[in-house]
């Protein structure tokens, strides 16, 4: 590449470099970062925790069904077989494929959720 | 009241706006052709490479992502709306060399000068635009633009000699234009 190219292009181009119209561009364009930063800073401690409800749900099924399973041995007879045939039928519940795609696809969606947050941020 | 702590962070940024908000303007005028759709897309990709802007370590690196992102956003507003440009045919036999543009150009008055050299850029489409003032103006390297444009390195080479061509055969035009009408 020549140079005499190189200096004649360069010229050519900063002689017809156009102004921008607005005198404020740079100012308006941190102002716009400054409110851009002050939301993200405001959004930042809130979380929409509630797409992990049905989560929670789970979780405190799967809890009280383990503590049934403990306490069995201790019990009487009578509510001893009530309380087998309950948690019978919670963990047909919990472990049903249904219930388990549905769980994968909650934590799936909660993981994009934050992903796609994070990029936007 | 708490002070601020991005204001030196942006206080940095103000003097990267600076050196960067003429050249990406126009390249997205170029583009656009619309002078408040251009402001916009500049800002946006200002805004944009804000959050980034940290985890940059050379300048260099924040340029080529910066004038992707105002390439692509331009490209993409006009992709609705997009006015076909006049192809100027770059294998003209009678271009003039770089130093007779040159010496032409200096003899002439100022307002011809820059009447000449606008018309002259006004008839590249917008990638030879863009590549040429990036690589002569900017002066980035050919890998640079390349990542910015999305072309390879040796396709973009061709495309520079042609973009050139078509530039200097437009000047030559107009040049000649210019002395048959003086004669």
């Amino acid at each position: 590449m020549k140079t005499n190219d190189k200096t004649l292009i360069k010229e050519l181009i900063a002689s017809d470099l156009k102004p921008i119209g607005n005198p404020n561009f740079t100012l308006n364009t941190i102002e716009r970062i400054s409110e851009a930063e002050a939301s993200k800073a405001a959004n930042s401690g809130v979380k929409d925790l509630s797409i992990l409800y049905p989560m929670a749900v789970f979780a405190l099924l799967f809890i009280s069904m383990t503590l049934g399973k403990a306490l069995y041995p201790w019990l009487q007879p009578e509510p001893g077989n009530r309380l087998a045939s309950t948690m019978e039928i919670i963990s047909g519940f919990l472990f049903h494929p249904v219930t388990i795609s549905i769980l994968i696809s909650i934590s799936v969606l909660y993981l994009l959720d934050v992903y796609l947050k994070r990029q936007h941020a | 009241m708490t002070a601020n702590p991005n204001i030196p962070k942006q206080a940095d940024y103000a003097i990267l706006i600076e050196k960067h908000k003429v050249l990406a303007f126009n390249i997205a005028l170029k583009i656009t052709k619309n002078q408040q759709d251009a402001e916009e897309i500049v800002q946006d990709a200002f805004v944009k490479a804000f959050g980034a802007y940290s985890g940059f370590k050379k300048e260099s690196q924040f340029s080529t992502w910066f004038y992707r992102i105002v390439f692509n956003t331009a490209i993409s507003s006009i992709r609705q709306k997009r006015i076909k440009t006049v192809e100027i045919d770059s294998t003209l036999t009678e271009t003039l060399a770089s130093n007779q543009i040159a010496n032409t150009l200096t003899k002439l008055d100022n307002y011809d000068r820059k009447r000449l050299i606008s018309k002259s850029l006004e008839n590249l489409n917008e990638l030879d635009y863009t590549i040429l003032s990036l690589y002569y103006y900017q002066e980035l390297s050919l890998k640079e633009i390349s990542k910015i444009v999305d072309k390879k390195p040796n396709y973009l080479k061709v495309l520079l000699q042609r973009a050139r061509g078509k530039l200097y055969n437009s000047l030559s035009a107009s040049i000649k234009k210019e002395l048959n009408e003086l004669i």
